[in-house]
């Protein structure tokens, strides 16, 4: 082999892409000639720098966003094609709306209203007492509806779970919300037992509604999952997720506690005072605060 | 169920497989190459993780999106990074157009878990450090400055393991056009590498001892 063949190989050698043959023949050939050997050298200490280039991997939320849609996809590969569409959340749960409505509008025209001085058959008349209404499904609905509402309207603390029966009475009777729904099926899946179940059930909440009070919450519960799987990586940057992009989250004071002490366990001292100061200048008087301490619900410091 | 033809265990056989509506094929092909494809397109593009992270998963989108009409014609690897490639072009083409740039530089020596990560040290000196991270942003300018042709390859073959043949099925060009661009982007990163005073021994040294 002459200089000219070798330097012709040069890359493919240096990527050992040469065949063995061919690879002998090179270094047969640099160990006799000191100026190609000298230049293979130089390229090889070329390689060797590039170990400090910098190797970065994806999140495990940016893997988990890819592989629930890679899930839902084969899913509907799977599915019989007209009833596919069915089994899509977000469609479904139009579809459902869409019926709830029609019923509700058929049922409505079909209930006889009182007769009033102003009017005829079916007309309601402004202070008409609703004692006098026949009392059947429309009155039945008007009262549930109200209910439904105070239900809807109250405010979630961040990891309260719901008394089950008036969780299932408001998903059933109230118009259909697919992030609720998926963060209480999230919530209801043993988290201990299947993680990336429950983990899949969260991050399908917060794509049904990113803007929604769910997404923050389903995040914070994604969070103490991997936490509790002793991914800290993983969890401090769902907090850190959660802290940019949701900074009026009811739960933050829960989120900087988390994070601080997530920090101390991934030896990121600094990072963890910073994030318990976070929690003791903007929330001085939250009641877990105790003594310059967070204490959590179960009474642990 | 496989019925393209396709190796047995292959990449081409979980691609059929996940045709045929089996998300665990795609699990498995997509935690084999997301690394190497993210890497690409992080390296590529220069932008952050966040902004890296929605490209990877758009390009994950168009395989998933593209699977019903799958067929086995070339490697996978070929039709991913074609792929990704594609994708990177488009998106570097479309930055030209705007009006300022970010002049926040990513990775610029400051994710130091990452390094610390690569070199298996959780506490390197303070020395070492320093001196690993200046490495870091010499090779970062260095490649940035590669021409594109010329960057595409080298981070092919770097950085995502893709060899030379494959790469010159990607981009269209026959092989010796790819090895000569490769030789050229490592002529060149040996330069900036050696006027900025980085050496290759020096940087195994810090990193290893």
């Amino acid at each position: 082999m002459r200089c000219h063949d070798v330097d012709s190989s040069l890359v493919a050698y240096l990527y050992d892409e040469l065949s063995e043959e061919q690879k002998g023949q090179v270094e047969a050939h640099i160990g006799a000639c000191p100026e190609c050997a000298a230049k293979v050298g130089s390229f090889q200490g070329t390689r060797r720098s590039l170990a400090a280039m910098e190797c970065v991997e994806p999140s495990a939320i940016a893997d988990q966003r890819i592989i629930i849609r890679a899930r839902e996809a084969a899913a509907n590969t799977s599915r019989p094609g007209l009833l596919r569409w069915l089994f899509v959340p977000s469609t479904a749960g139009l579809v459902m709306t869409g019926f709830a409505v029609v019923v509700g509008f058929v049922l409505f025209l079909r209930t006889p209203l009182s007769e009033g001085p102003a009017g005829g058959p079916g007309t309601m008349t402004a202070g008409a007492d609703r004692s006098t209404m026949p009392v059947d499904v429309p009155e039945a609905k008007i009262v549930m509806a109200e209910a439904e509402r105070a239900a809807m309207e109250e405010s979630v603390p961040p990891t309260a779970a719901m008394p089950a029966p008036a969780l299932r009475m408001a998903s059933r009777k109230s118009a259909y919300d697919p992030a609720r729904a998926l963060f209480e099926r999230g919530k209801e899946i043993p988290s201990r037992e299947n993680p990336f179940d429950a983990i899949d059930a969260f991050m399908h909440a917060i794509e049904a509604d990113p803007q929604g009070r769910y997404a923050p919450s389903s995040l914070y519960e994604i969070a103490k999952i991997y936490n509790n799987l002793g991914d800290y990586k993983c969890s401090a940057e769902t907090l850190e997720m959660l802290r940019r992009d949701y900074p009026d989250y009811q739960g933050m004071p829960e989120v900087y506690a988390m994070h601080s002490e997530i920090c101390r366990k991934l030896g990121k001292y600094d990072e963890a005072d910073e994030s318990f100061k976070d929690l003791v200048v903007e929330f001085p008087d939250h009641d877990q605060l105790i003594d310059g301490v967070f204490v959590d619900y179960s009474g642990n410091r | 169920m496989n019925t393209g033809g396709a190796t047995p265990g292959s990449d081409e056989e979980l691609m059929l497989d996940f045709k045929a509506g089996d998300a665990a094929a795609f699990e498995t092909l997509y935690m084999k190459h997301r690394a190497g494809v993210f890497n690409f397109i992080y390296q590529f593009l220069r932008e952050d993780a966040d902004t890296s992270e929605e490209h990877l998963q758009e390009v994950f989108l168009k395989v998933i999106h593209s699977a019903p009409r799958y067929r086995p014609k070339a490697k996978f690897t070929t039709w991913l990074y074609q792929i990704a490639r594609n994708h990177c072009i488009d998106m570097a083409r479309k930055r030209r157009f705007r009006r300022t740039t970010s002049l926040d530089r990513p990775g610029d020596g400051q994710d130091e878990s990452l390094l610390e990560r690569r070199f298996g040290d959780p506490s390197p000196s303070p020395e070492r450090r320093a001196y690993l991270l200046e490495a870091r942003a010499s090779i970062t300018s260095a490649v940035d400055d590669l021409p594109s042709e010329q960057r595409e390859v080298f981070l092919m073959r770097e950085v995502s393991g893709i060899p030379f043949q494959e790469i010159a099925d990607i981009v269209g060009c026959p092989l010796n056009t790819v090895k000569s661009r490769m030789r050229y982007a490592l002529e060149r990163i040996q330069k900036h590498l050696s006027d900025a005073g980085i050496g290759g021994n020096e940087v195994m040294e810090h990193a290893m001892s």
